[in-house]
Protein backbone atom coordinates (compact mmCIF):
# COMPACT_ATOMS: atom_id res chain seq x y z
CA UNK A 1 0.00 0.00 0.00
CA UNK A 2 1.13 3.54 -0.63
CA UNK A 3 1.84 5.26 2.55
CA UNK A 4 -0.78 7.63 2.15
CA UNK A 5 -3.02 4.69 2.18
CA UNK A 6 -1.38 3.35 4.97
CA UNK A 7 -1.68 6.79 6.93
CA UNK A 8 -5.88 6.39 6.32
CA UNK A 9 -5.74 3.12 7.84
CA UNK A 10 -4.22 4.46 10.89
CA UNK A 11 -6.86 6.58 11.66
CA UNK A 12 -9.61 3.62 10.61
CA UNK A 13 -7.42 1.42 13.11
CA UNK A 14 -7.79 3.87 16.06
CA UNK A 15 -11.00 4.61 15.58
CA UNK A 16 -12.72 1.20 15.55
CA UNK A 17 -10.64 -0.41 17.91
CA UNK A 18 -13.71 -1.10 19.48
CA UNK A 19 -14.97 -3.29 17.28
CA UNK A 20 -12.83 -4.50 14.89
CA UNK A 21 -9.68 -6.23 15.19
CA UNK A 22 -7.07 -5.79 12.13
CA UNK A 23 -4.94 -8.58 11.03
CA UNK A 24 -2.58 -7.35 8.35
CA UNK A 25 0.22 -9.39 5.98
CA UNK A 26 2.71 -7.96 4.37
CA UNK A 27 6.19 -9.56 2.88
CA UNK A 28 8.41 -7.20 4.28
CA UNK A 29 8.01 -4.94 7.82
CA UNK A 30 10.31 -2.26 6.43
CA UNK A 31 7.73 -0.98 4.06
CA UNK A 32 4.88 -0.52 6.62
CA UNK A 33 5.12 3.13 8.33
CA UNK A 34 6.24 3.10 11.91
CA UNK A 35 2.71 4.12 13.13
CA UNK A 36 1.20 0.86 12.35
CA UNK A 37 3.79 -1.04 12.61
CA UNK A 38 3.94 0.02 16.16
CA UNK A 39 0.12 -0.62 16.77
CA UNK A 40 0.11 -3.91 15.94
CA UNK A 41 1.41 -6.84 17.67
CA UNK A 42 4.02 -8.55 15.22
CA UNK A 43 4.68 -12.03 14.30
CA UNK A 44 7.47 -13.12 12.25
CA UNK A 45 7.23 -16.04 10.15
CA UNK A 46 10.97 -17.18 8.84
CA UNK A 47 11.30 -18.69 5.40
CA UNK A 48 10.56 -22.81 6.25
CA UNK A 49 13.22 -25.03 7.33
CA UNK A 50 14.61 -26.65 4.54
CA UNK A 51 13.99 -30.38 6.30
CA UNK A 52 10.48 -29.14 7.02
CA UNK A 53 9.89 -28.48 3.52
CA UNK A 54 11.49 -32.16 2.57
CA UNK A 55 9.34 -33.78 5.20
CA UNK A 56 6.12 -32.07 3.97
CA UNK A 57 6.95 -32.68 0.05
CA UNK A 58 7.60 -36.55 1.53
CA UNK A 59 4.29 -36.76 3.07
CA UNK A 60 2.77 -34.81 -0.24
CA UNK A 61 4.43 -37.97 -2.40
CA UNK A 62 3.34 -40.91 -0.65
CA UNK A 63 -0.12 -39.64 -0.21
CA UNK A 64 -0.51 -39.02 -3.78
CA UNK A 65 1.32 -41.96 -4.68
CA UNK A 66 4.17 -40.10 -6.33
CA UNK A 67 7.24 -42.24 -7.41
CA UNK A 68 10.35 -40.35 -6.33
CA UNK A 69 13.96 -41.45 -7.58
CA UNK A 70 15.46 -40.39 -4.23
CA UNK A 71 15.77 -38.25 -1.47
CA UNK A 72 18.15 -35.83 -3.94
CA UNK A 73 14.99 -34.61 -5.98
CA UNK A 74 13.69 -32.96 -3.16
CA UNK A 75 16.69 -31.57 -2.17
CA UNK A 76 17.11 -29.92 -5.39
CA UNK A 77 13.15 -28.90 -5.18
CA UNK A 78 13.53 -27.34 -2.00
CA UNK A 79 16.87 -25.34 -3.75
CA UNK A 80 14.97 -24.65 -6.78
CA UNK A 81 11.59 -23.18 -5.17
CA UNK A 82 13.97 -21.36 -3.48
CA UNK A 83 11.85 -22.00 -0.03
CA UNK A 84 8.52 -21.33 -1.05
CA UNK A 85 6.03 -24.49 0.01
CA UNK A 86 3.57 -23.43 -2.70
CA UNK A 87 5.84 -23.43 -5.41
CA UNK A 88 7.31 -26.91 -4.58
CA UNK A 89 4.31 -28.13 -4.57
CA UNK A 90 2.85 -26.70 -7.40
CA UNK A 91 6.01 -27.94 -9.39
CA UNK A 92 5.48 -31.66 -8.13
CA UNK A 93 1.60 -31.57 -9.15
CA UNK A 94 2.84 -30.77 -12.39
CA UNK A 95 6.00 -33.29 -12.45
CA UNK A 96 3.16 -35.94 -11.65
CA UNK A 97 1.00 -34.42 -14.49
CA UNK A 98 3.70 -35.26 -16.73
CA UNK A 99 4.25 -38.79 -15.69
CA UNK A 100 1.73 -40.97 -15.96
CA UNK A 101 2.65 -44.40 -16.10
CA UNK A 102 4.05 -44.84 -13.28
CA UNK A 103 7.21 -43.49 -13.73
CA UNK A 104 10.20 -42.01 -11.14
CA UNK A 105 10.40 -38.19 -10.85
CA UNK A 106 13.89 -37.21 -11.40
CA UNK A 107 15.71 -34.42 -11.10
CA UNK A 108 16.25 -33.96 -14.70
CA UNK A 109 12.23 -33.60 -14.78
CA UNK A 110 12.20 -30.70 -12.06
CA UNK A 111 14.82 -28.62 -14.55
CA UNK A 112 12.77 -28.90 -16.93
CA UNK A 113 9.48 -27.81 -15.87
CA UNK A 114 11.24 -24.79 -14.21
CA UNK A 115 12.78 -23.54 -16.99
CA UNK A 116 16.21 -24.33 -15.32
CA UNK A 117 19.30 -24.51 -17.58
CA UNK A 118 20.74 -27.45 -16.65
CA UNK A 119 23.92 -27.36 -15.28
CA UNK A 120 26.31 -28.92 -18.27
CA UNK A 121 24.87 -26.12 -20.47
CA UNK A 122 26.18 -23.68 -17.82
CA UNK A 123 29.62 -25.14 -17.37
CA UNK A 124 29.80 -25.48 -20.97
CA UNK A 125 29.53 -21.14 -21.04
CA UNK A 126 32.12 -20.95 -18.04
CA UNK A 127 34.42 -23.25 -19.57
CA UNK A 128 34.65 -21.45 -22.82
CA UNK A 129 35.18 -17.69 -21.23
CA UNK A 130 37.98 -19.64 -19.42
CA UNK A 131 39.37 -20.65 -22.53
CA UNK A 132 38.98 -17.09 -24.01
CA UNK A 133 37.69 -18.33 -27.29
CA UNK A 134 34.64 -15.71 -28.60
CA UNK A 135 34.08 -17.43 -31.49
CA UNK A 136 33.04 -20.60 -28.99
CA UNK A 137 31.25 -18.39 -26.95
CA UNK A 138 29.02 -16.78 -29.81
CA UNK A 139 27.88 -19.94 -30.50
CA UNK A 140 27.18 -21.33 -26.99
CA UNK A 141 24.66 -18.45 -26.61
CA UNK A 142 22.91 -19.01 -29.92
CA UNK A 143 22.85 -22.38 -28.95
CA UNK A 144 21.10 -21.48 -25.62
CA UNK A 145 18.62 -19.06 -27.11
CA UNK A 146 17.68 -21.52 -30.00
CA UNK A 147 16.73 -24.33 -27.12
CA UNK A 148 14.67 -21.76 -25.66
CA UNK A 149 16.14 -21.17 -22.24
CA UNK A 150 15.88 -18.04 -20.79
CA UNK A 151 18.35 -15.59 -20.54
CA UNK A 152 17.01 -14.34 -17.36
CA UNK A 153 17.31 -17.19 -15.91
CA UNK A 154 20.95 -17.96 -17.14
CA UNK A 155 21.74 -14.32 -15.44
CA UNK A 156 20.41 -15.82 -12.40
CA UNK A 157 22.50 -19.10 -12.67
CA UNK A 158 25.78 -17.37 -13.65
CA UNK A 159 24.71 -15.24 -10.04
CA UNK A 160 24.78 -18.46 -8.31
CA UNK A 161 28.17 -19.75 -9.59
CA UNK A 162 29.51 -16.31 -8.18
CA UNK A 163 28.40 -16.99 -4.90
CA UNK A 164 29.58 -20.75 -4.71
CA UNK A 165 32.84 -21.37 -3.52
CA UNK A 166 34.20 -23.10 -6.66
CA UNK A 167 34.22 -20.12 -8.35
CA UNK A 168 37.97 -19.30 -9.74
CA UNK A 169 37.38 -15.41 -9.77
CA UNK A 170 38.73 -13.26 -7.09
CA UNK A 171 36.47 -10.77 -5.07
CA UNK A 172 37.16 -7.81 -6.89
CA UNK A 173 36.28 -9.85 -10.67
CA UNK A 174 33.06 -11.21 -8.62
CA UNK A 175 32.22 -7.64 -7.79
CA UNK A 176 32.93 -6.33 -11.62
CA UNK A 177 31.04 -9.30 -13.25
CA UNK A 178 27.78 -9.05 -10.64
CA UNK A 179 27.72 -5.40 -11.42
CA UNK A 180 27.44 -6.63 -15.49
CA UNK A 181 24.77 -9.00 -14.58
CA UNK A 182 22.49 -6.76 -12.54
CA UNK A 183 22.99 -4.18 -15.69
CA UNK A 184 22.03 -6.85 -18.19
CA UNK A 185 18.70 -8.11 -15.78
CA UNK A 186 17.58 -4.53 -16.21
CA UNK A 187 17.99 -4.11 -19.33
CA UNK A 188 16.42 -7.50 -19.90
CA UNK A 189 13.18 -6.01 -17.79
CA UNK A 190 13.17 -3.21 -19.98
CA UNK A 191 12.61 -4.93 -23.01
CA UNK A 192 16.30 -5.09 -24.54
CA UNK A 193 17.83 -8.33 -26.89
CA UNK A 194 18.64 -11.59 -25.06
CA UNK A 195 21.26 -12.45 -27.26
CA UNK A 196 22.91 -9.19 -27.17
CA UNK A 197 22.50 -8.76 -23.32
CA UNK A 198 24.09 -12.33 -22.54
CA UNK A 199 26.75 -11.75 -24.84
CA UNK A 200 27.79 -8.57 -23.48
CA UNK A 201 27.84 -10.42 -19.96
CA UNK A 202 29.88 -13.66 -20.69
CA UNK A 203 32.32 -11.31 -22.72
CA UNK A 204 32.97 -9.52 -19.80
CA UNK A 205 33.58 -13.12 -18.14
CA UNK A 206 35.96 -13.25 -21.16
CA UNK A 207 38.21 -10.15 -20.71
CA UNK A 208 38.16 -10.51 -16.76
CA UNK A 209 39.42 -14.17 -16.45
CA UNK B 1 -0.56 -24.53 -50.72
CA UNK B 2 3.02 -23.79 -49.09
CA UNK B 3 4.73 -27.44 -47.98
CA UNK B 4 5.23 -25.38 -44.54
CA UNK B 5 1.02 -25.70 -44.54
CA UNK B 6 0.90 -28.86 -46.67
CA UNK B 7 3.29 -30.86 -44.39
CA UNK B 8 2.06 -29.24 -40.78
CA UNK B 9 1.69 -32.69 -38.68
CA UNK B 10 -2.06 -32.34 -37.85
CA UNK B 11 -2.07 -34.78 -34.56
CA UNK B 12 0.30 -34.85 -32.01
CA UNK B 13 1.27 -38.50 -32.78
CA UNK B 14 2.37 -37.27 -36.10
CA UNK B 15 4.91 -34.52 -35.06
CA UNK B 16 8.25 -35.29 -36.20
CA UNK B 17 10.27 -32.93 -34.36
CA UNK B 18 8.98 -32.75 -30.44
CA UNK B 19 7.61 -36.20 -30.28
CA UNK B 20 8.46 -36.16 -26.45
CA UNK B 21 6.78 -32.75 -25.65
CA UNK B 22 3.42 -33.78 -28.19
CA UNK B 23 3.56 -37.08 -25.84
CA UNK B 24 3.81 -35.68 -22.72
CA UNK B 25 0.98 -33.10 -24.22
CA UNK B 26 -1.25 -36.26 -24.59
CA UNK B 27 -0.88 -37.24 -21.57
CA UNK B 28 -1.87 -33.98 -20.34
CA UNK B 29 -4.94 -33.92 -21.94
CA UNK B 30 -6.25 -37.26 -21.77
CA UNK B 31 -8.04 -36.85 -19.09
CA UNK B 32 -10.29 -33.97 -20.59
CA UNK B 33 -8.66 -30.67 -18.88
CA UNK B 34 -5.23 -29.40 -18.64
CA UNK B 35 -3.71 -26.67 -16.60
CA UNK B 36 -3.11 -22.87 -18.49
CA UNK B 37 0.30 -23.55 -20.60
CA UNK B 38 2.18 -21.46 -21.80
CA UNK B 39 4.69 -22.46 -24.93
CA UNK B 40 8.00 -20.47 -25.61
CA UNK B 41 11.02 -20.73 -27.80
CA UNK B 42 12.23 -19.25 -30.44
CA UNK B 43 10.57 -18.77 -34.11
CA UNK B 44 10.21 -21.42 -36.51
CA UNK B 45 10.55 -24.57 -33.89
CA UNK B 46 6.98 -25.43 -33.71
CA UNK B 47 4.91 -24.10 -31.20
CA UNK B 48 1.79 -22.77 -32.94
CA UNK B 49 2.04 -26.07 -34.86
CA UNK B 50 2.07 -28.10 -31.06
CA UNK B 51 -0.41 -25.90 -30.23
CA UNK B 52 -3.38 -26.13 -32.94
CA UNK B 53 -2.81 -30.39 -32.59
CA UNK B 54 -3.41 -30.04 -29.33
CA UNK B 55 -6.41 -28.63 -29.73
CA UNK B 56 -7.25 -31.04 -32.33
CA UNK B 57 -6.68 -33.24 -29.63
CA UNK B 58 -8.83 -31.76 -27.06
CA UNK B 59 -11.90 -30.86 -29.41
CA UNK B 60 -11.62 -32.86 -32.14
CA UNK B 61 -11.85 -31.78 -36.05
CA UNK B 62 -14.56 -29.24 -34.96
CA UNK B 63 -11.06 -27.21 -34.23
CA UNK B 64 -10.37 -27.09 -37.44
CA UNK B 65 -13.26 -25.00 -38.60
CA UNK B 66 -12.17 -21.59 -38.05
CA UNK B 67 -13.38 -18.28 -38.98
CA UNK B 68 -11.72 -15.02 -38.93
CA UNK B 69 -13.74 -11.86 -37.68
CA UNK B 70 -12.50 -8.27 -37.03
CA UNK B 71 -14.52 -6.04 -34.62
CA UNK B 72 -13.99 -3.11 -33.23
CA UNK B 73 -14.70 -3.34 -29.53
CA UNK B 74 -15.86 -0.19 -27.39
CA UNK B 75 -14.30 -0.45 -24.19
CA UNK B 76 -14.84 1.70 -21.27
CA UNK B 77 -11.78 3.13 -19.77
CA UNK B 78 -12.71 5.64 -16.70
CA UNK B 79 -14.66 8.74 -18.25
CA UNK B 80 -14.34 7.91 -21.89
CA UNK B 81 -14.91 4.74 -24.49
CA UNK B 82 -12.03 3.77 -26.32
CA UNK B 83 -12.38 1.73 -29.51
CA UNK B 84 -9.94 -1.37 -29.62
CA UNK B 85 -10.15 -2.96 -33.48
CA UNK B 86 -8.95 -6.60 -33.06
CA UNK B 87 -8.88 -9.39 -35.36
CA UNK B 88 -9.81 -13.13 -33.95
CA UNK B 89 -9.58 -16.34 -34.88
CA UNK B 90 -12.80 -18.87 -33.40
CA UNK B 91 -13.68 -21.90 -33.60
CA UNK B 92 -16.61 -23.01 -31.24
CA UNK B 93 -14.25 -24.09 -29.17
CA UNK B 94 -11.72 -21.61 -29.18
CA UNK B 95 -10.73 -18.18 -29.68
CA UNK B 96 -7.05 -17.11 -30.70
CA UNK B 97 -5.63 -13.34 -30.78
CA UNK B 98 -2.91 -11.32 -30.47
CA UNK B 99 -3.40 -8.86 -28.32
CA UNK B 100 -0.33 -7.09 -28.73
CA UNK B 101 -1.66 -5.74 -31.79
CA UNK B 102 -3.13 -3.05 -29.68
CA UNK B 103 -0.36 -0.91 -28.98
CA UNK B 104 0.04 0.45 -26.16
CA UNK B 105 -4.13 -0.35 -25.76
CA UNK B 106 -3.31 -4.19 -24.81
CA UNK B 107 -4.19 -3.52 -21.18
CA UNK B 108 -7.76 -3.01 -22.43
CA UNK B 109 -7.80 -6.01 -24.73
CA UNK B 110 -6.89 -8.13 -21.37
CA UNK B 111 -9.17 -6.63 -19.09
CA UNK B 112 -12.12 -6.18 -20.99
CA UNK B 113 -12.34 -8.34 -24.46
CA UNK B 114 -10.70 -11.35 -22.91
CA UNK B 115 -12.37 -11.34 -20.00
CA UNK B 116 -15.66 -10.71 -21.60
CA UNK B 117 -14.73 -13.96 -23.95
CA UNK B 118 -14.02 -16.10 -20.46
CA UNK B 119 -16.93 -15.05 -18.75
CA UNK B 120 -19.23 -17.28 -21.29
CA UNK B 121 -19.28 -20.74 -20.59
CA UNK B 122 -19.79 -23.16 -23.13
CA UNK B 123 -22.47 -26.45 -22.91
CA UNK B 124 -21.94 -29.03 -24.80
CA UNK B 125 -24.37 -31.15 -26.02
CA UNK B 126 -25.24 -33.27 -23.37
CA UNK B 127 -25.46 -30.53 -21.40
CA UNK B 128 -22.28 -30.82 -19.55
CA UNK B 129 -20.16 -28.29 -18.72
CA UNK B 130 -16.93 -27.99 -20.71
CA UNK B 131 -14.52 -25.47 -20.90
CA UNK B 132 -12.79 -23.04 -23.71
CA UNK B 133 -9.68 -22.40 -25.10
CA UNK B 134 -8.06 -18.77 -25.79
CA UNK B 135 -4.93 -18.68 -27.22
CA UNK B 136 -2.74 -15.69 -26.98
CA UNK B 137 -0.25 -15.03 -29.06
CA UNK B 138 2.88 -12.99 -28.40
CA UNK B 139 2.48 -12.87 -24.85
CA UNK B 140 6.02 -11.10 -24.62
CA UNK B 141 5.24 -8.28 -26.74
CA UNK B 142 1.96 -7.42 -24.14
CA UNK B 143 3.39 -4.53 -21.66
CA UNK B 144 3.52 -5.18 -18.02
CA UNK B 145 0.03 -3.98 -17.16
CA UNK B 146 -1.51 -6.04 -19.16
CA UNK B 147 0.18 -9.12 -18.26
CA UNK B 148 -0.68 -8.04 -14.67
CA UNK B 149 -4.13 -7.50 -15.88
CA UNK B 150 -4.01 -11.17 -17.34
CA UNK B 151 -2.81 -13.20 -14.16
CA UNK B 152 -5.94 -12.00 -12.84
CA UNK B 153 -8.35 -13.11 -15.33
CA UNK B 154 -6.52 -16.29 -15.15
CA UNK B 155 -7.27 -17.06 -11.73
CA UNK B 156 -10.42 -15.87 -11.72
CA UNK B 157 -12.25 -17.51 -14.94
CA UNK B 158 -10.00 -20.97 -14.87
CA UNK B 159 -13.40 -23.22 -13.99
CA UNK B 160 -14.30 -22.08 -17.39
CA UNK B 161 -11.48 -21.02 -19.75
CA UNK B 162 -7.98 -22.22 -20.12
CA UNK B 163 -5.06 -20.20 -21.81
CA UNK B 164 -2.56 -20.92 -23.77
CA UNK B 165 -0.31 -18.32 -24.18
CA UNK B 166 2.93 -18.33 -26.72
CA UNK B 167 5.87 -16.40 -26.79
CA UNK B 168 8.99 -16.27 -27.67
CA UNK B 169 11.44 -15.33 -24.92
CA UNK B 170 10.15 -16.46 -21.48
CA UNK B 171 12.15 -13.60 -19.68
CA UNK B 172 9.83 -11.42 -21.09
CA UNK B 173 6.84 -13.03 -19.57
CA UNK B 174 6.15 -11.80 -15.62
CA UNK B 175 6.98 -14.18 -13.40
CA UNK B 176 3.44 -14.15 -12.06
CA UNK B 177 1.79 -15.36 -14.89
CA UNK B 178 4.46 -18.01 -15.63
CA UNK B 179 4.27 -19.57 -12.51
CA UNK B 180 0.50 -19.79 -13.04
CA UNK B 181 1.00 -21.84 -15.87
CA UNK B 182 2.36 -24.76 -16.97
CA UNK B 183 5.58 -23.79 -19.16
CA UNK B 184 6.57 -26.12 -22.12
CA UNK B 185 9.77 -25.05 -24.05
CA UNK B 186 10.05 -26.05 -27.55
CA UNK B 187 13.39 -25.88 -28.28
CA UNK B 188 14.44 -25.17 -32.06
CA UNK B 189 15.36 -28.56 -34.02
CA UNK B 190 18.51 -29.44 -34.22
CA UNK B 191 20.09 -29.62 -37.82
CA UNK B 192 19.79 -33.45 -38.11
CA UNK B 193 16.12 -33.35 -37.36
CA UNK B 194 15.60 -30.46 -40.11
CA UNK B 195 16.96 -33.00 -42.73
CA UNK B 196 14.53 -35.81 -40.93
CA UNK B 197 11.30 -33.30 -41.93
CA UNK B 198 12.91 -32.30 -45.30
CA UNK B 199 13.74 -35.70 -46.43
CA UNK B 200 9.87 -36.84 -45.50
CA UNK B 201 8.70 -33.87 -47.54
CA UNK B 202 10.91 -34.86 -51.13
CA UNK B 203 9.55 -38.49 -50.16
CA UNK B 204 6.12 -37.43 -50.19
CA UNK B 205 6.37 -35.00 -53.24
CA UNK B 206 8.40 -38.21 -54.99
CA UNK B 207 11.92 -35.73 -55.36
CA UNK B 208 15.23 -36.74 -54.97
CA UNK B 209 16.98 -35.68 -52.24
CA UNK B 210 21.08 -35.71 -51.85
CA UNK B 211 21.83 -35.77 -48.80
CA UNK B 212 24.59 -33.33 -48.96
CA UNK B 213 22.11 -30.46 -50.27
CA UNK B 214 19.99 -31.29 -47.31
CA UNK B 215 22.21 -30.98 -45.04
CA UNK B 216 23.36 -27.78 -46.40
CA UNK B 217 19.56 -26.12 -46.13
CA UNK B 218 19.47 -27.29 -42.52
CA UNK B 219 22.52 -26.03 -41.55
CA UNK B 220 21.59 -22.45 -43.69
CA UNK B 221 18.53 -22.05 -41.37
CA UNK B 222 19.67 -21.40 -38.56
CA UNK B 223 17.84 -24.32 -36.72
CA UNK B 224 14.47 -22.78 -37.99
CA UNK B 225 12.21 -25.37 -39.34
CA UNK B 226 9.77 -23.03 -40.96
CA UNK B 227 12.59 -21.07 -42.89
CA UNK B 228 14.21 -24.26 -43.74
CA UNK B 229 11.32 -25.55 -45.50
CA UNK B 230 10.27 -21.97 -47.41
CA UNK B 231 14.45 -22.01 -48.82
CA UNK B 232 13.40 -26.04 -49.72
CA UNK B 233 10.80 -24.96 -51.76
CA UNK B 234 12.29 -21.84 -53.53
CA UNK B 235 15.30 -24.34 -54.28
CA UNK B 236 12.81 -27.13 -55.58
CA UNK B 237 11.52 -24.22 -57.98
CA UNK B 238 15.03 -22.73 -59.06
CA UNK B 239 16.56 -25.90 -60.24
CA UNK B 240 15.31 -29.61 -60.27
CA UNK B 241 17.42 -32.45 -59.80
CA UNK B 242 18.89 -31.15 -56.85
CA UNK B 243 22.79 -31.40 -56.90
CA UNK B 244 25.13 -31.72 -53.92
CA UNK B 245 26.55 -27.38 -54.32
CA UNK B 246 23.27 -25.73 -55.65
CA UNK B 247 23.79 -22.41 -54.83
CA UNK B 248 21.28 -21.51 -51.68
CA UNK B 249 19.80 -17.99 -51.82
CA UNK B 250 20.71 -16.37 -49.22
CA UNK B 251 18.60 -13.10 -48.06
CA UNK B 252 18.93 -10.27 -49.41
CA UNK B 253 18.99 -8.38 -46.14
CA UNK B 254 21.79 -10.54 -44.58
CA UNK B 255 23.96 -9.70 -47.53
CA UNK B 256 23.44 -5.84 -47.05
CA UNK B 257 24.56 -6.02 -43.73
CA UNK B 258 27.54 -7.77 -44.68
CA UNK B 259 28.15 -4.80 -47.16
CA UNK B 260 27.08 -2.36 -44.57
CA UNK B 261 30.05 -4.06 -42.24
CA UNK B 262 32.78 -4.68 -44.68
CA UNK B 263 32.28 -0.75 -45.60
CA UNK B 264 32.55 0.20 -41.75
CA UNK B 265 35.99 -1.92 -41.43
CA UNK B 266 37.56 -0.16 -44.95
CA UNK B 267 37.13 3.44 -43.73
CA UNK B 268 36.13 5.56 -40.59
CA UNK B 269 35.38 8.89 -41.49
CA UNK B 270 32.18 11.29 -40.98
CA UNK B 271 31.90 10.96 -44.85
CA UNK B 272 31.40 7.11 -44.88
CA UNK B 273 29.26 7.43 -41.60
CA UNK B 274 26.56 9.63 -43.95
CA UNK B 275 26.89 6.62 -46.63
CA UNK B 276 25.63 3.90 -44.09
CA UNK B 277 23.55 5.80 -42.97
CA UNK B 278 21.77 5.72 -46.75
CA UNK B 279 22.04 2.40 -46.23
CA UNK B 280 20.57 1.52 -42.95
CA UNK B 281 17.37 3.48 -43.78
CA UNK B 282 17.07 1.27 -46.71
CA UNK B 283 17.08 -1.62 -44.53
CA UNK B 284 14.56 0.27 -42.44
CA UNK B 285 11.98 1.51 -44.98
CA UNK B 286 11.93 -2.23 -46.45
CA UNK B 287 10.71 -3.22 -42.47
CA UNK B 288 14.04 -5.14 -41.28
CA UNK B 289 13.59 -4.65 -37.56
CA UNK B 290 16.24 -2.81 -36.22
CA UNK B 291 17.33 -4.86 -33.65
CA UNK B 292 17.66 -7.46 -36.36
CA UNK B 293 19.73 -5.05 -38.09
CA UNK B 294 21.87 -4.38 -35.35
CA UNK B 295 22.40 -8.26 -34.32
CA UNK B 296 23.36 -8.76 -37.53
CA UNK B 297 25.60 -5.91 -37.85
CA UNK B 298 27.43 -7.11 -34.42
CA UNK B 299 27.68 -10.52 -35.69
CA UNK B 300 29.26 -9.31 -38.77
CA UNK B 301 31.46 -6.67 -37.21
CA UNK B 302 32.99 -9.08 -34.74
CA UNK B 303 33.88 -11.82 -37.11
CA UNK B 304 36.21 -9.03 -38.65
CA UNK B 305 37.36 -7.66 -35.93
CA UNK B 306 40.71 -8.78 -33.37
CA UNK B 307 39.26 -10.37 -29.75
CA UNK B 308 40.73 -7.75 -27.91
CA UNK B 309 38.06 -4.86 -29.37
CA UNK B 310 35.71 -7.79 -29.18
CA UNK B 311 34.12 -7.51 -25.44
CA UNK B 312 33.91 -3.54 -26.19
CA UNK B 313 32.38 -4.01 -29.07
CA UNK B 314 29.46 -6.35 -27.88
CA UNK B 315 29.29 -4.04 -24.64
CA UNK B 316 28.26 -0.92 -26.71
CA UNK B 317 25.69 -3.15 -28.87
CA UNK B 318 24.16 -4.02 -25.89
CA UNK B 319 24.18 -0.42 -24.95
CA UNK B 320 22.87 0.97 -27.71
CA UNK B 321 20.17 -1.97 -28.86
CA UNK B 322 18.71 -1.04 -24.90
CA UNK B 323 18.57 2.73 -25.82
CA UNK B 324 17.07 1.94 -28.96
CA UNK B 325 14.53 -0.04 -26.88
CA UNK B 326 13.86 3.31 -24.92
CA UNK B 327 13.63 5.50 -27.52
CA UNK B 328 11.53 6.24 -30.29
CA UNK B 329 13.33 6.67 -33.69
CA UNK B 330 15.64 3.60 -34.51
CA UNK B 331 18.08 5.21 -37.15
CA UNK B 332 19.41 7.38 -34.23
CA UNK B 333 21.36 4.51 -32.04
CA UNK B 334 21.87 2.60 -34.56
CA UNK B 335 23.82 5.44 -36.52
CA UNK B 336 25.28 5.91 -32.77
CA UNK B 337 26.66 2.31 -32.58
CA UNK B 338 28.41 2.71 -36.00
CA UNK B 339 30.04 5.62 -34.90
CA UNK B 340 30.97 4.33 -31.76
CA UNK B 341 32.44 1.13 -33.63
CA UNK B 342 34.16 3.55 -35.89
CA UNK B 343 36.12 6.09 -33.18
CA UNK B 344 37.40 2.38 -31.30
CA UNK B 345 38.33 0.80 -34.80
CA UNK B 346 40.02 4.09 -35.40
CA UNK B 347 41.85 4.49 -32.51
CA UNK B 348 42.64 0.69 -32.30
CA UNK B 349 44.31 1.16 -36.20
CA UNK B 350 46.12 4.26 -34.76
CA UNK B 351 47.62 2.96 -31.45
CA UNK B 352 48.49 -0.11 -33.29
CA UNK B 353 49.70 1.14 -36.43
CA UNK B 354 50.65 4.21 -35.35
Amino acid sequence: MTDSAQSALRRIMELESKSTRFCLICNYITRIIEPIASRCAKFRFNTLDQDCVIDKLQNISDLEGIQIENRDVLVELCNLSGGDLRKAINILQTALKMKKNEEKVTIDDLHEICGHIPPKIIKNIIDVCKEKSFQKLEKAIKDLIYEGYSAHQLLIQLNDWIENENCYLNDKKKSVLAEKISKADQYLLEGSNEYLQTLNVCSTLISIT
Amino acid sequence: MLWVDKYRPKTLDKVIVHQDVAQNLQKLVSEGDCPHLLFYGPSGSGKKTLIMALLRQIFGPSADKVKVENKIWKVDAGKRTIDVELTTLSSTHHVELNPSDAGFQDRYVVQEIIKEMAKNRPIDTKGKKGFKVLVLNEVDKLSREAQHSLRRTMEKYSASCRLILCSNSSSKVTEAVRSRCLNVRINAPMEEEIVNVLEFIAKKEGLQLPQGFAACIAEKSNRNLRRAVLTFETCRVQQYPFTNNQAIPPMDWEQYVSEIASDIMKEQSPKRLFEVRGKLYELLTNCIPPEIILKRLLFELLKKLDSELKHEVSHWAAHYEHRMRLGQKAIFHLEAFVAKFMSIYKSFLISTFG
